[in-house]
């Protein structure tokens, strides 16, 4: 028995956007609420827990606190914080402990209340040292507060700045171009009721160009959002599979790729570890690019997107922008890409909505985004500046 | 209220010869004495072999630009009245990069990858000197 026989059976986001009055650990009570709902299961079949820690709340020991409030009473909890890779991490995790025994139903669950957190207060909370004193660099001390904040770089934006910077000059591409994940996020957001850009509206090019530059060349809608929300998802054996109300999602396979993880340390743009992520990916599900229908990719900017289509295999070298703009990555497209918004329209839970999006595209229940005979789907994860990055297939049997 | 500080840097024991050589006017990286591997930021042990025997290396006051953004919105007050300012990345010897800004900059559009830059020392503080760069003269 491998991780292959291990099955996604519950998925379920709350509500994204702005939400003042709750608190994380409310938001993942309530996802956990739902996702057991969706599968049928009680509080008590739950016998494995991994969670994220949310910047919102950084406290020690967040699963077991979380699994006491919650009454569960799981054989093992563990979060996993690895930034962004931690959703698609905590579901691999989850399946290879479920296929070696040590558990029958898994939930993992990830959120935070990003939006409407005072920034004096969280894991960054050192970026506002009492007035008059220095900043002790709270929970983000290391090399990022010795070597990289002193010159102002202590932000995703700014690594991602200068990988696009980089990816523009070495293939000559032009600010224009550089558009098509953004305007492929929002006309999806305009589709999704629940997307945070939902009344919004799609986006025109003129728009997008017109937007302000945030970190050149960088503009605001290639920029992801903040949210409050929180979304989980069980696992759990075949023989539990069977019995629960929903189409189970197999986990097929997946793989990683660990390079770095400050900005000063990344590799080039064609070295990323995307690359070795699908790799490892493919060859543990015996897949394909040919073979996946569609795909949810951590989308923090738009030039993520672009990194990794031509990383993973889809498109060729220096031809991500082009790809991305082709309608390529659109519904009805060759490879769809975040049908539910992504990040830039949907919004930001780190990537734990990538995962609750790609079950329910599997599992036929997305109406007008759906995408047509969703089969096979690639879901990513990918944490800090292209550094730690994590590669999951799912298939409907 | 005061005008906001700016981040400085949280410095480690095994980086002291790093920050004491910048207040001389030395740029000192760390070198394995076992493999010959520079590199930088400054560990205790080669990041190639794992050796800790290591030593300073005193490298010229030039870089090549990696690359670079010029950053529009102040993620901190400290930055408020610097924007549009650099930040880049600069390759101080072949694939050995540091964080810095640029500056002496009169026109952001004479930036490009590949650049000569030279060693601007900005002491910041009375014992704390920063490592910025200046598009190379000529």
């Amino acid at each position: 028995m491998g991780s292959k026989d291990a099955f996604i059976v519950g998925a379920a986001d709350t509500k994204i956007g702005k939400q003042p009055d709750k608190t994380a650990m409310q938001l993942y009570g309530e996802a956990t609420r739902n996702a057991l709902a969706d599968a049928g299961l009680k509080k008590e079949d739950v016998d494995l827990v991994y969670t994220g820690l949310p910047h919102s709340a950084p406290i020690l020991c967040f699963p077991p606190i979380f699994c006491e409030i919650m009454g569960l009473k799981p054989a093992f909890c563990s979060s996993m914080e690895a930034g962004g890779a931690s959703p698609v991490q905590m579901v691999l995790a989850a399946a290879d402990a479920i296929a070696a025994g040590r558990g029958e139903v898994a939930l993992c669950v990830f959120g935070d209340k990003t939006a409407t957190t005072d920034p004096a207060r969280g894991a960054y909370a050192w970026m506002r040292p009492e007035e008059g004193k220095q900043s002790s660099g709270g929970i983000t001390t290391g090399p990022t507060m010795e070597f990289e904040a002193p010159y102002g770089s202590f932000i995703a934006t700014i690594a991602f700045a200068m990988l696009a910077q980089r990816y523009m000059a070495r293939y000559n591409i032009k600010p224009e171009q550089m558009a098509g994940p953004s305007l492929s996020a929002r006309a999806y957001g305009a589709m999704n009721p629940e997307a945070q850009m939902h009344s919004k509206g799609a986006l025109t090019l003129e728009q997008y160009m017109a937007g302000r530059l945030i970190a050149a060349p960088l503009r605001v809608m290639d920029c992801s959002l903040v949210s409050d929300g929180a979304a989980a998802v069980i696992v759990t054996s075949k023989a539990v599979a069977e019995g629960t109300r929903k189409k189970p999602i197999r986990v097929l396979g997946g793989g990683g790729e660990t390079t770095h993880w400050n900005v000063m340390a990344t590799p080039d743009i064609q070295d990323m570890a995307a690359r070795k992520s699908a790799e490892r990916a493919y060859k543990s599900s015996g897949l394909t690019p040919k073979d996946i229908d569609l795909t949810c990719l951590y989308d923090c900017f738009s030039i993520t997107v672009m990194l990794q289509l031509e990383l993973m295999g889809f498109c060729d070298e220096g031809e991500g922008a082009a790809f991305a703009s082709s309608g390529a990555i659109g519904l009805g497209g060759k490879l769809p890409v975040n049908p539910m918004g992504g990040m830039m329209a949907h919004g930001h839970l780190a990537g734990m909505s990538h995962v609750t999006e790609m079950v329910k595209q599997l599992r036929g229940e997305c109406g007008v985004r759906q995408v047509n005979d969703a089969k096979i789907g690639l879901v990513t994860g990918n944490g800090g500046f292209m550094s730690d990055h994590t590669t999951m297939l799912l298939g409907r049997d | 209220m005061a005008a906001a500080l700016k981040l400085m840097p949280i410095q480690s024991p095994e980086s002291m010869p790093y920050w004491e050589g910048l207040r001389a006017r030395k740029i000192l990286i760390p070198e394995c004495k076992d493999c010959g591997h520079t590199f930088f930021y400054p560990r205790t042990q080669c990041t190639k072999c794992l050796s800790p025997n290591l030593d300073w290396k005193e490298v010229p006051p030039k870089a090549k630009l990696w690359s670079w953004t010029v950053v529009h919105q102040a993620f901190h007050e400290g930055w408020a009245d610097e924007v549009p300012f650099v930040i880049a990345l600069v390759e101080i010897l072949p694939g050995v990069r540091m964080m810095t800004n640029i500056v002496d900059c009169a026109s952001f559009d004479k930036l490009k990858i590949g650049m000569d830059v030279e060693a601007v020392f900005d002491d910041v503080r009375e014992t704390v000197t920063l490592l910025k760069f200046r598009p190379a003269a000529g």
